[in-house]
């Protein structure tokens, strides 16, 4: 039978951890974090521009040449030299262009043309600034539940695509 | 002796520090921390863009990259922080080359340009120049326009043009 302890014995105080540098030390994290926060991300889309050349490509193969054509009723797509029309997609019931069919078409594009990686974009004078945007965003963009594309490079390994047709020119800069 | 004095003042306290409570302050400063690191930004551009400027909002995720700002709103067009072109104010002739050329735009990104090739001159490691413009246009304005600032930019000399557009949902 265990007895009962006597009142002179004193059980040892827990100790509390000093958190005085902790707080120091987050105090001073939270400044500098503040500092260098961001409340607006900025992000670019990249373009260059167009430059013509009479050399014959470098490629025997002949090039995809994809070429969209932004009008303010319908998209165009063409391919090829001379430019051969191959897709129209018009607007949707809400009044924006059904970029769902111009990016399934493009996948579909993409799939056959891996290496290509180059579109050009001829917008018309009156298309806003707004739409071009999105319109560039469905020729680039390669969603994540897209299937996964992979192209081997000289070297003989395959790396996957992050991109559908990232390098977006415009060709009507000096009409 | 003792007990007596206990009885009269009751049981002596002994003299303890006042001690308080920082848990919540410390939860508190803890969700600060992960909040502010969500918004931390380690690549050191900035980009002060104007009120008048309402960017389109894009699903691209490529960061900017530091360049010769131009932005283009209603009217107004500037470069870096410089107003060259207010519809209002600015006088004179605006466009040649068939009205392709915005002449106070091309004006004004010359002298950026000889600007930075002068310093690159004068210092090894000065920063070199990358013909990188990054363009901040008002998502109302029509390619008619954005065509022009383009054009004049590569006459210019920047060849790689950065449309600086906003995150999915404008930030945060």
């Amino acid at each position: 039978m265990y007895r009962r302890p006597s009142r002179k014995c004193k059980f040892a105080e827990s100790k509390k951890p000093n958190l005085n540098p902790l707080l120091d030390s987050t105090f001073i994290f939270i400044f500098f974090l503040l500092y260098y926060a961001t409340f607006v991300h900025f992000f670019e889309i990249s373009s260059e521009v167009p430059l013509v050349s009479n050399n014959p490509p470098p490629d025997k193969n002949p090039p995809l040449a994809l070429t969209v054509k932004v009008q303010p009723s319908r998209l165009e797509v063409y391919t090829g030299i001379p430019a051969v029309r191959q897709k129209v997609i018009g607007r949707t019931n809400e009044g924006h262009y059904d970029f769902a069919q111009l990016r399934e078409y493009l996948f579909a594009l993409k799939k056959k043309h891996l290496q290509e990686n180059s579109a050009i974009l001829e917008p018309q004078d009156s298309i806003p600034y707004d739409e071009l945007v999105k319109v560039m965003d469905a020729i680039r963009t390669l969603k994540n539940t897209d299937e996964e594309l992979f192209v081997t490079d000289k070297n003989g390994i395959s790396k996957k695509l992050n991109e559908l047709f990232g390098q977006i020119i415009f060709g009507n800069i000096q009409s | 002796m003792r007990a007596r004095r206990t009885a009269r003042y009751g049981r002596k306290k002994k003299n303890q520090a006042f001690d308080v409570d920082i848990t919540t302050l410390l939860d508190v400063l803890i969700t600060l921390l992960f909040f502010l690191s969500k918004t931390f930004d380690a690549s050191g551009i900035t980009i002060d863009v104007a009120d008048q400027v309402r960017l389109p909002d894009s699903e691209t995720q490529s960061r900017t990259a530091p360049g010769v700002m131009v932005q283009v709103a209603p009217g107004m067009i500037w470069v870096d922080d410089k107003v060259v072109y207010e519809e209002k104010v600015t006088k004179g002739r605006i466009f040649d080359m068939n009205g392709h050329r915005i002449i106070p735009l091309f004006d004004e990104l010359v002298a950026k340009k000889n600007t930075i090739e002068a310093v690159q001159k004068s210092s090894e490691n000065a920063q070199k120049f990358t013909g990188i413009i990054n363009l901040a246009i008002d998502k109302a304005i029509n390619y008619d326009l954005v065509k022009k600032v383009m054009y004049t930019a590569a006459e210019a000399g920047f060849v790689k043009y950065k449309f600086v557009v906003l995150g999915e949902g404008g930030g945060m």
